[in-house]
């Protein structure tokens, strides 16, 4: 009868260790394009005006990284990640391989939707960078900015021809930031996470859109530089074209 | 043939026995190994220091790595150490357009100070070539115009050396002198590089602190620093130099060559490590603390004074395509650059260059 018992709980206990779910990964990976070209720095691209613009830097926080599954859980992924396209964007090829994060450990199975927040939520925003070690990405000294309190969520940097000659006469510095600016994202498709391969989600980012979105485009020779929290106007502006801006792709 | 076996079994006895009586000169393992914890102190405001886990810091270590930071022992002919490009009264660097090393031969750059070096964490070298501090520590000992000496020389130095044996089983608990070895050397002058930190004393900090007050001219140049506002322009200073390291540790062109093509550059910095033609002609932003004893300043020494520094911003310097957008002419006048100049020398810190733990220890 002992013996019974034994064999009974050490078939519960391996029924326990079946029932542990497979886990998977997901990799996002982001991409930028100019329009429908890829965007390499210091490359020419035309405005819709038909003058020359090349970019220098582009980069942004996501925030709240999540999936939902079929069943309606929300999956935190992560807390903030800090997509540096610059990075990634300094040759053709390496445009194209994109700005990888991969997110391991997820359970296998199926979800409908992936949603983050572009910048950062108030809370983590209240902090700052000597708050974190330099391994986390909120540790970056150069994406926070003392004048707003706030990090910077976004920088998007580059230079424009702006009297059609050919030469590049303007340097163009869009930063945003606080708390207002912060924006969700989410895009509902099928995402399949199994165990057996890593399941990759391309996130472009199409900087046209960004600067020259049709009906709330940029005047950037009036207002080139900008990290000023009395200007929230285009500073909204270049935020909520960001978030316009961003197309998935299932792979 | 029966006696000669057992006359050379004998004499291998013999032979045993000697051995087993004879001390091991190289043998360490009498002397205590017991090394004390060291924990960073930094101002309040300052990032976490991250300290590698296969180096922590004991007061033992630190020990060690002053004295080799200090000792010429490292070089070729016994004249030059660390310390003499990276001197404490000059906030560890050494008011020299370029460094000359023990042939006198110049070398291409200036000696970067290491006040708060234990913080960047993104490169170091004016390109970044090396990722931590204990890679850094290496490369000089090497270098043709530097220490122009070699690592299995100074090891063997350390070796035969009265004191140092000793010191490396403190710090690292070796058990024999065959144990020391170039990376622990290097092990150790990071752990004291990473002792070189801010007093937290600036006029800066202090402000900070609300235990003093910046004079008018001082807070118009916090302003205009830092985009406060207030009707004063933007000298578009922190975003490169923002608190409270006032250096983001990126890699810029300032815009300080007069070339057109990015392939032009003298001396090719960033880009010379990534093979990235963006990155040429970047180099990583140098903090702005104690900039009153640094002088002269950027990579190449180029610019003797503050005001020099100054007037290269305020023009916007030379255009090329991968200068940093923020970098074009400001609009300021004489007195707001003197009232920028002013707050920027609210940075200095006398009592970082006189701290006794950072002095040389054969004094």
């Amino acid at each position: 009868m002992k013996y019974l018992s034994v064999l009974l709980l050490l078939g519960i206990t391996l029924l326990g260790c079946n029932k542990d779910p497979e886990k998977g990964s997901l990799t996002l990976d982001f991409t930028a394009t100019y329009g429908d070209e890829a965007l390499v720095l210091l490359q020419s691209y035309l405005t819709p005006e038909g003058h020359q613009i090349q970019f220098s830097k582009s980069d942004f926080y996501i925030s709240n990284v999540y999936l939902i599954a079929e069943n309606g859980d929300r999956l935190d992924l992560s807390p903030v990640e800090f997509v540096d396209l610059t990075s990634v964007s300094t040759s053709a090829a390496d445009a194209a391989n994109g700005f990888k994060i991969t997110f391991p450990d997820i359970e296998a199975g199926k979800y409908t939707r992936l949603g983050f927040g572009i910048g950062l939520d108030p809370t983590v925003n209240a902090t700052q960078p000597a708050d974190y070690p330099s391994s986390n990405p909120l540790s970056l000294e150069s994406h926070y900015w003392t004048a707003w309190g706030s990090y910077i969520f976004s920088k998007t940097e580059g230079f424009l021809d702006t009297l059609g000659t050919g030469n590049l006469d303007l340097g163009f510095v869009f930063h945003t930031g606080m708390d207002d600016l912060y924006r969700q994202a989410y895009v509902d498709v099928p995402i399949n996470i199994n165990a057996t391969a890593t399941t990759s989600i391309q996130v472009n980012i199409d900087h046209e859109t960004i600067l020259f979105k049709a009906g709330n485009a940029l005047d950037i020779p009036a207002s080139p530089v900008n990290h000023n929290p009395n200007n929230l106007g285009l500073i909204t502006k270049i935020i909520d074209n960001l978030v316009s801006a961003l197309s998935v792709q299932v792979q | 043939m029966m006696r000669t076996s057992a006359s050379a079994i004998l004499l291998l006895i013999l032979l045993s026995q000697c051995t087993k009586d004879r001390p091991d000169p190289g043998d360490l393992s009498s002397i205590t190994y017991q090394p004390h914890a060291y924990q960073v102190t930094a101002p309040v405001t300052f990032p976490q220091m991250e300290i590698p886990a296969d180096n922590p810091m004991t007061e033992e270590g630190i020990d060690l790595g002053r004295r080799l930071f200090f000792d010429p022992i490292l070089s070729a002919d016994s004249t030059m150490a660390c310390a003499s490009c990276h001197l404490p009264q000059s906030s560890f660097t050494d008011n020299l357009p370029v460094s000359p090393g023990i042939d006198g031969i110049n070398g291409r750059r200036s000696a970067m100070s290491l006040l708060n070096v234990g913080f960047y964490n993104r490169g170091l070298f004016w390109d970044g070539r090396s990722a931590s501090l204990e890679e850094q520590a290496l490369l000089p000992v090497e270098d043709q115009v530097e220490l122009h000496h070699s690592w299995t020389r100074v090891v063997e130095d350390l070796k035969r050396h009265p004191d140092y044996p000793e010191k490396f089983r403190e710090a690292f608990g070796i058990k024999n002198t065959s144990e020391i070895t170039k990376e622990l050397a290097a092990k150790a002058i990071a752990q004291f590089e990473r002792t070189l930190i801010s007093s937290g004393n600036s006029k800066f900090d202090r402000v900070q602190r609300q235990e003093a007050f910046f004079t008018d001219e001082e807070l118009n140049g916090y302003i205009m620093f830092f985009d406060r506002g207030s009707g004063f322009p933007d000298a578009e200073c922190a975003h490169c130099h923002n608190a409270p390291l006032f250096t983001t540790n990126e890699y810029i062109n300032n815009g300080i060559e007069d070339i057109q093509d990015l392939t032009d550059f003298p001396d090719m910095g960033r880009g010379a490590i990534t093979a990235k033609t963006i990155d040429n002609g970047r180099f990583r932003v140098p903090t702005l603390r104690n900039l009153a004893f640094t002088a002269p300043y950027m990579h190449d020494g180029r610019f003797k004074t503050l005001d020099e520094v100054l007037d290269h911003y305020l023009s916007g310097g030379h255009n090329q395509l991968n200068k940093d957008a923020l970098i074009y002419p400001l609009k300021l006048s004489e007195e707001q650059k003197s009232d920028l100049k002013a707050f920027i020398l609210t940075l200095t810190d006398p009592d970082f260059l006189t701290n006794p733990a950072y002095q040389n220890p054969f004094d």
